[in-house]
């Protein structure tokens, strides 16, 4: 089972939960979120993209608070729903929009990411911390032993990472686009949600990183040429 | 003359079965259907119940003193699906070590998974009613199946006092007898897994008892 981070942003008492995660980790997030906000006021869910593995958990949550508000791109507001019948979803549009943390809460900034590697797929970018959610984009898969909460040498890390950008992102005109519409936020820290988190120097030098990456790579010597070598 | 009379009759009858018939498979149709739902929501629910609890176990973990979880043999032996269960956990000194937040997040989580196991409960107890009632449709089908058997033997008793054209009726005979032989076989494994459904709810039901 992959790694995730999660990412909650608490703002006048109200949360905001950021891709909560997977189901199986529901518990763990849970008990750790529960030390900083009371679960009647976690008030809003944001979906960066419709992958189980940031969103199979929506209905234990809809369980706990079912008036929680959930926002993720319009492209997957009705595929979202499989994980959660009759959940309404706030529909985010294309070009991206502020959402309010909770009904007291401040604003954040949902930015489109799409094709990155989801085609309705936004990071978050909380104005008043300077801080970039930024989903898969920046992720790495780290060995658990050699895991840290940020990244210390931004040239090690580029090999958790590189095979994953190559195989996941779809599109490399669509990656630039992003790096172009996140660089003027000049945020101080980056936070993926696979992997470690960006900060100071190495939040330049990931910009600049996938600015240069030719990702949709598949490359492969075999290629399946009859049924019988795929029932073998 | 008035040779056929009787089959006349029978036949008046047994063309009358399929719409005795076809009110009860449809009421067997809808009790199944209702558990088919029921199982489906007590499965999500059941779910939902499960990761709670890891919650308030993980966190009992994380504040618990180690002396507090090695004196804990009282709380091994409680079963977290049961609500007075929940309670006593809740209630337990491992809870004293807890921050003030945490431990009203616990109660309000402690208090959802009550609440779910009460509907489970509810859920599986109104299963129960529906498997009753969809053996009772499966037994009045059955009743009309046997109808129809004995029907079929009176047509060959009377088939035999025609002077021709008996092979006709003796077939027809043999054809509903063989049905009815089918849809018993079919009815006998159904009713089979009604009433071990029914028993497993029971069971289920009584272990939920508070």
């Amino acid at each position: 089972m992959i790694d995730t981070n999660e990412y909650a942003i608490i703002s006048h008492g109200q949360a905001m939960l950021l891709d909560p995660g997977g189901i199986e980790i529901f518990p763990n997030v849970l008990a750790e979120l529960s030390q900083y906000v009371s679960i009647k006021n976690i008030r809003t869910l944001f979906a960066s993209h419709q992958d189980p593995d940031f969103i199979s958990s929506l209905p234990i949550w809809l369980d706990l608070v079912p008036d929680i508000k959930v926002h993720c791109s319009w492209l997957w507001a009705s595929f979202i729903t499989h994980f959660a019948a009759g959940c309404k979803i706030e529909s985010i549009p294309d070009e991206g929009k502020m959402i309010r943390i909770g009904e007291l809460g401040l604003e954040v900034q949902a930015i489109p990411a799409h094709y990155c590697h989801s085609s309705g797929n936004f990071s978050i970018f909380d104005p008043h911390t300077n801080m970039l959610f930024s989903g898969d984009i920046g992720a790495a898969l780290v060995p658990s032993h050699e895991h840290d909460q940020f990244v210390g040498d931004f040239d090690e890390h580029i090999q958790y990472m590189k095979a994953f950008h190559q195989r996941w992102m779809p599109s490399t005109s669509a990656l630039r686009a992003w790096v172009a519409r996140v660089r003027p936020l000049n945020p101080t820290m980056i936070c993926p949600q696979h992997g470690s988190i960006f900060s100071g120097d190495n939040v330049g030098k990931l910009l600049d990183w996938l600015e240069n990456l030719e990702v949709g790579k598949w490359e492969s010597s075999k290629i399946v040429e009859s049924r019988e070598a795929v029932l073998v | 003359m008035g040779q056929g009379k009787p089959l006349l009759a029978l036949g008046e009858i047994l063309s009358d079965l399929p719409s005795k018939i076809t009110p009860e498979v449809k009421e067997l149709e809808s009790w199944c259907a209702q558990v088919a739902k029921n199982t489906a929501k007590c499965a999500d629910l059941g779910r939902h119940h499960y990761q709670q609890i890891c919650c308030l176990v993980a966190t009992i973990c994380r504040y618990a003193e180690e002396s507090q979880l090695a004196n804990c043999e009282d709380l091994a032996k409680l079963d977290l699906t049961r609500p007075a269960d929940i309670t006593r956990l809740m209630k337990s000194s491992l809870f004293d070590t807890v921050p003030s937040l945490t431990r009203e997040n616990m109660n309000f989580l402690a208090n959802r998974c009550q609440i779910n196991s009460a509907e489970i409960t509810q859920l599986l107890k109104h299963s129960a009613q529906c498997l009753g009632k969809g053996k009772m449709a499966a037994e009045n089908i059955k009743a009309i199946g046997i109808t129809a058997r004995y029907l079929a033997l009176y047509i060959c008793i009377e088939a035999a006092y025609l002077s021709d054209k008996q092979s006709n009726f003796n077939n027809l005979a043999k054809t509903i007898t063989e049905t009815i032989d089918r849809l018993d076989e079919q009815f006998k494994s159904m009713t089979d897994i009604l009433v071990e459904g029914e028993f497993l709810l029971q069971q289920l039901t009584h272990e939920a008892r508070v």
